[in-house]
């Protein structure tokens, strides 16, 4: 077991300032990703992290200077040090050792051009400006991504909202006409802000359409089902039928079935692309009491008048 | 964890404890390029590479400047020995 006061070169009287300042020399003296490879420099970082461990924070010190840091803790937090960063997982330098991704890109980037020129060319690891100008801290603020609960209705016809983003701040929302479920509206530097001189960034609010009963889309028509009584069937009628934007009075002709199809001119969806109709679609439906006088009298015609229609006609 | 197993910017940020803010900021000073760049999926080489960074930055003290010019000398390094040993195979 070594004295951690040793191992960072301080004596027991030194502040936690000089503490802190001797683990910092030793650190990046011996940092194993600044010294790949070398076993004696790990060693020594791994030995400097332990002992900074036990005696770094005054709590930690005062513990170990009473001699209450046991024998076999010191030793668990060496070897612990010794078989890795702790729990941080393994140094940078190990994940490259079988050519990892970055220092692959790095020898790319290399080429046979020179060292220093592009050093001073490159920013960060990669590729970009001088990293001494003053503008490479200028960095676009990032998109923002925000949801949105949409009525069926507002998603065909389009509407005005506003919500409040979690940063209290409120957007007006002006949705389009035809919208759908993942549509997404970008909102131009309403995301995070930028750094330095550059702009925010965007935001974005993606939309769910929520359903309503009775109506469906299909590209751009809105699609209904209507109930209609075998008497309208047979004769015709002209019905109120609902739409988006108010009922409107659509005539069925006389003969049609369940499935048959009607549309209402310009009552789906409305884009600058096109614009679609509303699909009415027939539902012919029994009373849900049948009048003796009715049935009587259909059960008079039903000799006279008998069809079966399973049959082709 | 299988090393090649990608996460997203959330585990990433709760593994290094590192936030989200400062991680897009790695990124936008591309000292940090996702495994994934498409789907914006980190690898264990993306968190190794955080948290050198981070340990640079806090326990060494060293400013932004500084870290560009690390990491590339350390990437030249891991290349530089990466060939050593591919020429002595």
């Amino acid at each position: 077991m070594k004295d951690p006061y040793q191992i960072l070169g301080v004596s027991k009287t030194s502040t936690q300032d000089e503490i802190k300042n001797a683990y910092r020399n030793l650190a990046k003296k011996f940092h194993p990703d600044l010294n790949p490879g070398n076993k004696t420099a790990e060693s020594k970082f791994k030995d400097a992290a332990s002992a900074y461990e036990m005696i770094g924070t005054p709590e930690a010190r005062t513990k170990f200077d009473r001699g209450e840091t046991l024998e076999q803790q010191q030793e668990q937090a060496q070897r612990h040090a010794r078989e890795s960063q702790g729990d941080r997982g393994p140094f940078y330098h190990q994940t490259q050792q079988d050519g990892g991704r970055y220092s692959y890109s790095f020898g790319k980037d290399m080429g046979g051009e020179d060292f220093f020129e592009n050093l001073f060319r490159s920013q960060g690891g990669g590729r970009g400006q001088n990293p001494f100008q003053t503008d490479r801290t200028n960095v676009p603020g990032e998109d923002h991504l925000y949801q949105m609960s949409v009525e069926f209705r507002d998603a065909i016809l389009g509407a005005a909202r506003e919500i409040t983003l979690p940063t209290g701040k409120r957007l007006q929302v002006k949705i389009p006409p035809g919208v759908e479920t993942g549509t997404k509206l970008r909102f131009k530097n309403q995301g995070g802000p930028g750094i330095g001189s550059a702009p925010a960034g965007d935001a974005y609010v993606e939309l769910t359409v929520k359903p309503l009963e009775g109506f469906k889309r299909d590209g751009l028509a809105v699609e209904t089902e209507v109930s209609i009584s075998f008497i309208e069937a047979l004769l015709g009628a002209s019905i109120k039928v609902p739409t988006l934007d108010g009922s409107v009075l659509l005539t069925v002709p006389p003969k049609v079935d369940t499935g048959t199809r009607l549309r209402i001119k310009g009552k789906g969806v409305s884009t600058p692309k096109g614009s679609g109709d509303q699909i009415v679609t027939l539902k012919v439906v029994m009373p849900k009491k049948v009048d003796p006088e009715l049935e009587n009298a259909v059960r008079g015609w039903g000799d006279k008048f008998a069809y079966n229609p399973r049959e082709e006609a | 964890m299988n090393p090649k197993a990608k996460m997203p910017l959330h585990e990433v940020a709760d593994r290094s404890s590192v936030s989200v803010e400062i991680l897009v900021r790695f990124i936008a000073f591309e000292w940090i390029l996702p495994a994934d760049v498409e789907n914006q999926l980190f690898d264990e080489e993306d968190l190794a590479r955080i948290r050198l960074i981070q340990q640079l930055q806090e326990e060494f003290g060293v400013n932004n400047e500084g870290i560009s010019i690390i990491l590339h000398l350390v990437d030249q390094l891991n290349r530089t020995h990466l060939e050593v040993r591919s020429s002595k195979r």
